[in-house]
């Protein structure tokens, strides 16, 4: 009986399964042509940019780096005194200590003077009560906020309150910045009179050293996670450079960050989510098609920012149940884009790609595995396709990575050990056994976590479209 | 028994095709990766022994004076791209009468004829390069091709375009920049202001004053101020008088930041009255202003202006005070928090920070 009804369903299922992973492996092939010329194009640009003349000029605008803080006691001190050693010299360093239990404030209050500052700025946005705002004695150009904890969103509007600055950076407190590869952002961020965000590439730093704010990968990777995570980054960074060519991208890390502030703060600041760096990038989407305002957002492939991965399977299963949470509730909260033609390109390709490319895909997968070990276990399922399958998903992602790696060698060589190199080539080849199927798993505990919470994700969603209306109502955004 | 669709797919060749297929894409992708490594360390090494060449050339005639013949050696440099490389590096570095002259000769027996032929190049990375020899060693014959560069839609041209008329060294290749500059997007303009800005030539600043005081466009009138007061020096500029009154706040405030840099025998009162202005940026570069002017009656002044309603113009009119000195910080010290709050608390910020 159960086995008459497996065979069945398996007529829809079978060819379901290969035309789903085969339709993944096309869009990632187009994106990744996309994306290569992307990068090679930048390479152009760097060649033909005049550093000197940049670094040697008075009259460059300032711009705020938003760092949001808790519990960041371990790094702190690195990461402001990286950005305070930045060769870029008009910056402002606005640190939100959101509400840290261990002595993130008190490291920051004695390593750099703090005094408290008169708050006369405006809340324009809404966050957890501000304690104080500090600047500190030594560099000017540092400014501390001490709140009550709220989340990184609330910590990052917090920053946002006080941001005079057209341009603010976002950047996670265990994050370095190449100094080098900053000063090549400059150009184009200057540059793009309708762009209001930038993303550029963020690489896993954990193995890598800071030599005089610039960044060494000789002794990476350390271990199998760093190294997954590292393939895993390469791959997404690359596929961005293709969205930015052909749909517009749906996220921006949140690890590196650039946003015309006042875009970010007129479309209502950051959202009450985990994905906070994706939710934003999709509203600014929205809202710009909406308001019919004319605006670009840019993903750059210059390797900027370094973030630490997480160390311990523990914490990596963490930080991926919280972001397929987060990817869902931004896609609920956005929904009416799916599909939508008035959206343009993002809507009907970026937008419907992230749903049923990327947020269903564990559950596809989930299910494509249950189906092969039921199916073999009952005589269904031949292992010839099995085979096929598995040469389609797997296969592919490994050709993927490798390519990804052809086109770092070809462009920005991070990795110039023949240790690295080799290592990240052994390494794509084991993602495929354990690693892969763990974040299946924890990407679907993320859609449990999205369910359990479902109730005040809808009045979050409430607010947020309501919001989004009323500035429409306004018209175009001006910046 | 098999599902239907499970036999459809049964057919082994299928398979190995496939598979077969990824292997031969995996075998060629690492060969690349590996075959990548070894032309990259053999075109380094080529671009050294190259590189070597046109360096040592360039020491010989720098070094030991030796004349420039188009005929000799330099012929056999195949890459006009690498010689240009080479002699802007150099040209960071040396100067003088030698050198000049060696970068002249080069420039136009092998730059100048290449460039000219790439300057309507479709390719952009060719016309960079010709906006490059240009920047190099530009002649006033080639300025129509400058102009076409400093319009072209790459910015990156754009901006060494006007880096090579700057050099060109007449009025009409400033008024060109100053044109382009003010159609620039907001912060694009940076790249120009330093270009116009970086010699600090007076020629150039009495050109530019020139420009402000019969510019009829109003854009490129605040960028002419905007230009003039960066810099200080020796000028009366009648046409202010005019722009501190205009209703564009955009225009008196570029007027007074020029006040600021370049003191006019009235500034101290325009200053003084731009305290008054509707505008809080107005007021607070006033206040920022006035600290060149420390007399009695305006230490007074920036005092009233501790109690301005903007904390922008208080904490700006409590920090010149604190530049102006002993007598600016006796002000500060003496505010009390019980019959201004606002104005002590400017005080003691002004006091707690090192300015």
């Amino acid at each position: 009986m159960i086995r008459d009804y497996f065979i069945h369903i398996s007529t829809w299922l079978d060819p379901f399964f290969l035309w789903y992973f085969s339709f993944i492996n096309i869009a990632y092939c187009i994106l990744f042509i996309f994306g290569a010329i992307k990068v090679f194009g930048r390479k152009k640009e760097l060649k033909n940019e005049d550093l000197n003349s940049i670094l040697q000029s008075d009259s460059l605008p300032e711009i705020s780096f938003l760092v949001p803080a808790y519990n960041e006691s371990q790094d702190i001190i690195t990461t402001i005194d990286n950005l305070l050693n930045l060769t870029y010299r008009y910056k402002q360093i606005i640190v939100i200590n959101d509400g840290s239990t261990d002595n993130t404030f008190e490291l920051l209050q004695n390593k750099y003077q703090l005094i408290q500052i008169p708050n006369h700025f405006k809340q324009v946005l809404p966050s957890k009560p501000v304690r104080g705002i500090y600047q500190s004695k030594l560099f000017q150009e540092i400014v501390v906020i001490d709140k009550e904890n709220g989340e990184k969103y609330d910590a990052l509007n917090a920053g946002l309150n006080i941001c005079n600055n057209h341009y603010c950076i976002t950047i996670d407190a265990d994050t370095c910045i190449d100094d080098k590869d900053f000063e090549d952002l400059v150009i184009p961020m200057f540059t793009s009179p309708k762009t209001i965000a930038i993303g550029a590439g963020v690489r896993i730093r954990n193995g890598c050293t800071l030599d005089f704010n610039h960044i060494s990968t000789n002794y990476f990777p350390n271990n199998y996670l760093t190294a997954m995570q590292a393939i895993e980054y390469l791959r997404t960074f690359l596929m961005r450079q293709g969205w930015n060519e052909i749909g517009g991208n749906w996220v921006i890390s949140g690890a590196f960050a650039i946003f015309v502030t006042n875009v970010v703060v007129q479309s209502g600041g950051f959202a009450p989510t985990f994905a906070n760096d994706l939710e934003i990038v999709i509203r600014l989407n929205r809202v710009m098609h909406e308001t019919k305002t004319p605006y670009k957002i840019d993903y750059l492939s210059d390797p900027v920012a370094w973030t630490n991965g997480p160390q311990s399977l523990k914490a990596l299963g963490n930080q991926r149940r919280l972001w397929q949470r987060g990817t869902l509730e931004s896609i609920w909260f956005h929904k009416r884009i799916f599909c939508n033609p008035r959206y343009g390109s993002f809507g009907f390709f970026s937008y419907t790609f992230l749903i049923l490319g990327e947020a269903l895909e564990p559950l596809v997968e989930l299910l494509a595995y249950t189906y092969i070990i039921v199916g073999l276990w009952l005589g269904v399922v031949s292992l010839s396709y099995v085979v096929l399958l598995l040469a389609i998903i797997w296969g592919f992602i490994f050709i993927f990575t490798l390519f990804c790696l052809l086109i770092e060698e070809l462009s920005y060589q991070k990795y110039p050990s023949r240790r690295s190199l080799f290592l990240l080539i052994w390494y794509s080849l084991l993602e495929n056994f354990g690693y892969r199927q763990l974040t299946v798993i924890w990407r679907l505990q993320g859609f449990f976590m999205f369910f359990k919470r479902f109730g005040s994700i809808r009045k979050d969603s409430k607010s947020i479209n309501e919001s989004i209306e009323r500035l429409v109502k306004k018209g175009k955004i001006q910046w | 028994m098999t599902s239907f669709a499970t036999n459809a797919f049964h057919s082994h060749k299928i398979i190995l095709f496939l598979l077969s297929v990824e292997l031969v894409i995996l075998i060629v992708l690492l060969l690349l990766i590996v075959l990548e490594r070894i032309i990259n360390s053999l075109r380094e090494k080529n671009d050294l022994a190259a590189n070597k060449k046109i360096l040592e050339l360039i020491i010989e005639h720098v070094e030991e004076k030796k004349q420039f013949d188009p005929k000799g050696d330099w012929e056999k440099i195949k890459s006009q791209e690498q010689l240009l490389n080479q002699m802007e590096l150099f040209d960071k570095r040396l100067s003088g009468n030698e050198w000049d002259s060696l970068k002249k000769n080069i420039a136009r027996a092998f730059l100048l004829p290449y460039a000219r032929k790439l300057v309507k190049n479709h390719e952009w990375t060719k016309r960079m390069l010709a906006a490059r020899c240009f920047a190099l060693s530009p002649l006033p014959e080639d300025q129509a091709d400058m102009f076409s560069l400093i319009d072209d839609p790459v910015f990156l041209i754009r901006r060494t375009a006007a880096s090579a008329a700057m050099k060109l060294d007449n009025k009409e290749a400033i008024i060109k920049i100053i044109h382009r500059l003010s159609q620039e997007f907001l912060y694009t303009r940076f790249f120009y202001r330093d270009i116009l800005l970086h010699e600090k030539s007076m020629p150039i600043l009495k050109w530019i004053e020139e420009i402000a005081s019969t510019e009829k466009d109003e854009t490129i009138h605040i960028t002419c101020l905007d230009l003039l007061a960066d810099e200080s020096f020796d000028g009366d500029f009648p046409f202010l008088a005019a722009d501190m009154k205009s209703e564009n706040p955009k225009i008196r405030l570029a007027a007074i930041k020029v006040h600021e840099s370049n003191p006019q025998t009235n500034s101290s009162q325009v200053l003084v009255n731009s305290l008054q202005d509707p505008e809080e940026e107005i007021r607070a570069h006033a206040a920022l202003g006035l600290q060149n002017f420390a007399t009695k009656e305006n230490i007074k002044h920036l005092q009233a202006a501790l109690s301005d309603q903007s904390w922008l113009v208080r904490s700006q009119a409590a920090k010149s005070l604190k530049i102006i000195g002993e007598n600016g910080i006796e002000i500060l010290k003496k505010q009390n928090p019980e019959l201004d709050p606002s104005a002590y608390e400017a005080a003691q910020y002004a006091l707690e920070l090192n300015w």
